[in-house]
């Protein structure tokens, strides 16, 4: 018997592409950064401090039920780290470490460990564990810290005290004056300080969709959803667009593989109803902000929504196939 | 852009980079160990026995099988021995091993072959030793014995779409005459009204050299778009003459031939000069050789004589995995004391980083894998449920439409073994029932 090293035997295809699931989550990292940067000069230190920590939280909880429920370790994967950055920018910037933890605990132990862990979260968790904050914490949650950089008109329009400020959604919802498009594509307003720079959600959601990591039909239907209804309520639809958590959701936390469709029409669909829920939430129903619903019920309806699309395009795609 | 499916397959281009080196014979090894194949209970016999003198194309193994190749000597010498030795797949066959004494005499008693009709192009198919690809050695005459009239189209599978082969292109470039030739005489005598020659549109030059051999109207050269795979059977059918196939069918029942280009080429060779398959051409390639280039071998060759030839493994590296085939489709060896055989068109050879292809992480629903499949499958889907063994759910998934490319488990970001697994699903014996492919 030769002494040689053996050879390795594994079936084909021999070859690889790159991107693996760790690569694809550096990119939504990568792309989440441009906001965390404009947050941190707007909100001060504060902004980042609350970030790290979900993101230390997110981590830290998931390496400990994995080793609860006797699974590997899948940390590395860093998809503990979008969710805590994704639940971090749905918070306010001054909101206290203890109800952040709560908060990444729910995202990751409940909506997700506890379900299979990546890959089969029935919601996406960081969405879900923003809404069971606002529920739970609802006083903190909605005590936006003043942003320094906000126009003097807004201010005093808001009749703010100097300590705390409402966002452009609430503002909209008490019928007072809006900041224009511009204030919300920059970050001259207040909100989660994961949602008050459009612009810098729209570079990375453009690097994403130039890095493949997303399609653009979520994007486009969603946004195009929200335009539309907003026009045939005859508001501005720019503002809708900028304003809140359509750019966060429509980028970030609705193309969430895992719980959107697979499909091409299917994610259409999804956008589609993603838009409509979250107009008519913020117009007509009593909470400011409809995303972060929207998305959650779209997510839940996502297994019926690719039960009825992928017959069309699955096995059943080619002339003269069998159904 | 078309926002309701995505572009199937997958492009691999660049990985081309023995295009334009010619087909270069190896120097003639010392011994050459021929494998005989068997078909399950059948095997070819050896005809000849220790210290036997044969020389090039002398027939030294049938069987009373039709369906196996009978094998001929690549070399003219002396049968040293008649052993078992470890075959490709792991297991052990019988190899008759020849010591070539360097002279390389042809076989004196070989005849021209006749192929004037059905019947004799059938037997010399079958005399002339030529498979169709892959590692069971079926004889080419099967492929060519459909039932009389059935047909009307032949194709030639000219297609290279794996990365890192090249050695068809090369070869065709060097006998597009013959190909045309074997067209021709493929057509008369089995009937067949009409030729597609099928390759890709990366090919060009082969592609024009084949145009202006093939002045008639019957002979058409179709061009494919240059992503993988494009040459499977199914897809042939579809993109080359329009025709899908049913799952389960196969093409002679949309009245189709099909026909590789090497195999086409050696038969009519053997049409014209009575020798028989003897060498095969294929591309060497990986990140772990040092010269990757296109060579001829004869039958029999050892892989540690190609490997020297080729500049052997790279100062620095070894060899972690070494490939008979093309990387995305071909077979992993377990050792390099091997010797070639027939039907194969690639040896890579990998260093031990290539080798690991990375560790297999949970399914994030991504679905790159089912806007890759080029037959509309679903890997994910098969896959998970045949880790349950849903038996139901798999038969509504078409499985035997899978052609075994690749390409789902090629894009996988979470390396799951995609196609293995569905591989794995058609072989069951749960699901062979449900279809023949």
């Amino acid at each position: 018997m030769n002494t040689e090293k053996k050879l390795t035997i594994s079936p084909a295809p021999h070859l690889v592409a790159r991107t693996d699931t760790a690569s694809i989550h550096k990119d939504v990292i990568i792309a989440l950064l441009p906001q965390l940067l404009v947050s941190t000069m707007i909100f001060g230190w504060m902004a980042l401090v609350l970030t790290l920590s979900c993101i230390a939280f997110s981590v830290t909880f998931e390496w400990i039920i994995r080793r609860v429920l006797g699974r590997s370790s899948t940390i590395g994967d860093l998809s503990a780290v979008i969710t805590g950055m994704i639940l971090a920018y749905s918070l306010p910037a001054s909101l206290p470490l203890w109800m952040a933890a709560v908060g990444c605990f729910t995202a990751i132990v409940i909506v997700k460990q506890v379900f299979g862990g990546l890959g089969q979260n029935f919601a996406n968790p960081a969405n879900t564990a923003r809404i069971v904050l606002l529920l739970s914490f609802s006083a903190a949650m909605n005590n936006w810290p003043v942003n320094s950089r906000m126009s003097q008109a807004i201010q005093s329009a808001a009749g703010l005290d100097g300590v705390t400020g409402p966002t452009p959604l609430m503002l909209f919802a008490e019928n007072k004056n809006l900041p224009g498009t511009l204030d919300l594509l920059l970050g001259r307003v207040s909100g989660p300080l994961g949602e008050i720079s459009a612009l810098a959600l729209l570079l990375g959601g453009i690097y994403l969709l130039h890095k493949k990591v997303i399609g653009p039909q979520i994007p486009l239907s969603f946004i195009g959803t929200v335009a539309v209804m907003s026009l045939l309520m005859g508001i501005d639809p720019l503002f809708q667009i900028c304003a809140g958590g359509v750019m966060l959701g429509a980028f970030f936390i609705a193309c969430d593989y895992t719980t959107s469709p697979i499909t091409g029409l299917g994610k259409i669909i999804y956008g589609i109803g993603c838009g409509f829920f979250t107009m008519i939430i913020r117009v007509y129903a009593i909470y400011p902000e409809g995303v972060p619903f929207a998305i959650l019920l779209m997510n839940i309806l996502t297994p019926l929504i690719d039960r009825l699309t992928l017959k069309k395009t699955g096995a059943a795609n080619r002339k003269g196939g069998e159904n | 852009m078309d926002l309701f499916k995505t572009e199937s397959g997958i492009k691999l281009n660049k990985y081309k980079r023995t295009v334009g080196m010619a087909v270069v014979p190896v120097s003639l090894p010392e011994r050459v160990y021929i494998p005989l194949p068997s078909d399950g209970e059948y095997s070819c016999r050896p005809l000849v026995t220790q210290g036997d003198q044969v020389k090039m194309g002398t027939l030294i193994a049938d069987s009373d099988n039709i369906r196996l190749a009978p094998v001929h000597s690549s070399v003219s010498g002396r049968v040293e021995a008649i052993e078992n030795r470890p075959a490709a797949d792991g297991s052990e066959c019988l190899h008759i091993v020849i010591r070539t004494d360097g002279r390389q005499d042809h076989e004196e008693g070989l005849e021209l072959p006749k192929a004037e009709d059905r019947d004799s192009l059938l037997k010399a198919a079958r005399a002339s030793g030529v498979t169709e690809d892959g590692e069971e050695c079926i004889s080419i005459a099967e492929s060519l014995n459909f039932p009389e009239g059935s047909a009307d189209t032949l194709i030639v599978n000219a297609c290279e779409t794996e990365p890192y082969l090249t050695s068809e292109h090369m070869t065709i470039l060097a006998h597009a005459g013959e190909i045309a030739a074997g067209c021709r005489t493929l057509m008369s005598c089995l009937g067949i009204g009409k030729t597609i020659i099928a390759l890709e549109e990366n090919k060009k030059d082969a592609a024009q050299l084949l145009k202006s051999c093939t002045s008639e109207d019957s002979i058409s050269i179709a061009l494919l778009p240059s992503s993988y795979p494009h040459g499977t059977a199914r897809g042939l059918c579809r993109e080359a003459a329009g025709k899908e196939l049913p799952q389960g069918a196969s093409p002679i029942d949309a009245g189709i031939v099909l026909i590789g280009v090497s195999a086409l080429l050696k038969l009519q060779q053997y049409l014209e000069t009575g020798m028989p398959l003897i060498t095969r051409s294929f591309t060497v390639e990986g990140n772990a050789i040092t010269k990757a280039m296109n060579i001829e071998a004869p039958i029999g060759t050892e892989i540690p004589e190609i490997l020297s030839f080729c500049g052997g493994i790279k100062k620095g590296m070894s060899l972690g995995k070494l490939i008979l085939g093309g990387p995305l489709t071909g077979k992993t060896l377990p050792g390099v004391d091997l010797a070639i055989g027939k039907g194969f068109s690639g040896l890579i050879c990998f260093d031990e980083k290539y080798s690991i292809t990375g560790r297999e992480t949970a399914c994030i629903n991504c679905g790159r894998c089912i806007s890759v499949c080029p037959e509309g499958l679903m890997p994910m889907r098969i896959a998970k449920a045949w880790e349950h063994k849903r038996f139901g759910i798999l038969k509504e998934l078409d499985i035997f439409r899978c052609t075994g490319c690749g390409c789902c488990s090629y894009i996988c970001p979470a390396r799951k073994p995609l196609s293995f697994e569905i591989a794995q699903a058609k072989a069951s014996p749960e699901m062979k029932e449900g279809g023949v492919q």
